[in-house]
């Protein structure tokens, strides 16, 4: 059961909102629930205990000086899937920061009666995006930048090689190279069976190597060239059975 | 004028905060308050527009410190921005997109722009790597040489979908 949260300052868009989804709740026969309808920031946040993937419909601009956006940052805290979803009286606003930064699903413009309509296809895109993820849940690994957490499906990732800077560390996938915090160490470990340690720098996709060249001292893996020391070969030899 | 600028920025302050944003939110240059970095912004995207590139600033947040020496930061930059230029020209909708996010301690930039043609990962940090050809593109070669000497930045970059992304997070050192 998904429960829906609403925080709105004004009644008569809780109201609205609230009537929406719960009609769509109702006709499409969705597995959710609408549990609160906040007027604050805070009052939202005292009911959020202990939630699992909720949904949550906020108002970016929050009378009493409330944040949507750090409001937002909060609520990812405190539930990392959940999905949110912006209410804004004004169309434009810093929409790909919301997006990039917190990860926000969408926002709707309230627009007279037309909000409700607009909210409920909304939700319809909700159900339709967490129908896909429990049907291939993909295996993601976490990514920690500063306050940000962001999530990469682990089948994506080809390497992570040791940056030159000090405790910087690069994840490549096909089509991005990113550079955070950490330590291949701690990655191996964290990580151990999907991955091998070719190199002191380098920790590869055991599924995406492609080439293994002894005498160069080289491994292809996703298109990217790693390198490869004496122990990696060992490490090679010892995951495939004595043959590569 | 020291009593004239006071007021004006408490007035500017709460103008971006309440109003301002909700009225300019697409040209929130007005929240970058950082001298260097707001002249910068000010004529490449005036550049931008004249070249016929649509482009978007976002900074929800007031932008005070950069995290580093302000001049370093506003040549990274300009080396972003020029690349983005470059490579949305080749396009047939040309947009650049900046986004600019203040949070405590901490800065993030993200410049993105759709491109043309095949980028090579092998080749993509390498001087001269562009995707207009060999021998163009010195920017990114500086770009991170500048950072090399910055231990409290990080740079990412994607390229998926034909949308290039280039981030550069700037932790403030306590």
């Amino acid at each position: 059961m998904i429960s829906i949260y609403i925080c709105d300052d004004e009644e008569s868009v809780r109201h609205q909102l609230k009537t929406a989804l719960e009609w769509k709740i109702f006709i499409e026969n969705y597995d959710m629930s609408v549990v609160c309808a906040a007027s604050t920031a805070q009052e939202l946040l005292d009911t959020v205990q202990d939630s699992r993937r909720g949904i949550y419909f906020l108002d970016v601009d929050l009378k009493d000086g409330g944040d949507g956006f750090i409001l937002g940052r909060e609520l990812r805290r405190r539930d990392p899937h959940g999905t949110l979803v912006y209410i804004t009286s004004y169309g434009d606003l810093a929409w790909k920061t919301f997006q990039y930064h917190l990860e926000a699903f969408d926002y709707i413009v309230k627009e007279g009666d037309q909000t409700g309509p607009a909210v409920a296809r909304c939700l319809e895109a909700v159900y339709a995006r967490l129908l896909d993820e429990r049907r291939d849940p993909a295996e993601m690994f976490s990514l920690r930048i500063g306050d940000e957490t962001r999530h990469i499906p682990l089948s994506d990732i080809l390497l992570f090689e040791a940056a030159p800077k000090a405790h910087h560390v690069y994840l490549h996938t096909a089509d991005s190279r990113l550079d955070f915090v950490g330590s291949l160490n701690e990655l191996e470990k964290e990580l151990g069976r999907r991955f091998i340690r070719v190199h002191r720098a380098y920790l590869a996709a055991w599924d995406k190597i492609e080439v293994v060249d002894g005498k160069g001292n080289q491994v292809r893996v996703g298109g990217r060239t790693c390198l490869l020391s004496r122990t990696g070969k060992a490490e090679l030899k010892k995951k495939s059975g004595g043959s590569f | 004028m020291s009593n004239c600028t006071h007021p004006c920025l408490e007035l500017d302050a709460g103008f971006d905060r309440r109003i301002g944003e909700k009225i300019r939110v697409s040209t929130q240059i007005g929240n970058v308050r950082v001298p260097q970095v707001r002249s910068l912004l000010l004529s490449k995207l005036a550049a931008m527009s004249k070249q016929g590139i649509d482009c978007r600033l976002e900074a929800l947040y007031p932008v005070e410190r950069v995290g580093m020496d302000p001049w370093s930061f506003t040549r990274c930059l300009g080396i972003l921005l020029d690349n983005a230029a470059e490579a949305a020209l080749e396009t047939e909708t040309p947009w650049v997109e900046i986004i600019l996010l203040s949070q405590k301690g901490r800065l993030s930039l993200r410049v993105s722009n759709p491109y043309a043609g095949m980028i090579d990962p092998d080749k993509i940090w390498a001087e001269g790597f562009s995707t207009k050809g060999e021998g163009r593109g010195l920017g990114l070669a500086s770009y991170h040489r500048i950072l090399a000497d910055c231990p409290n930045a990080a740079t990412s970059t994607s390229w998926a979908g034909g949308v290039f992304v280039q981030e550069l997070t700037v932790e403030e050192t306590v």
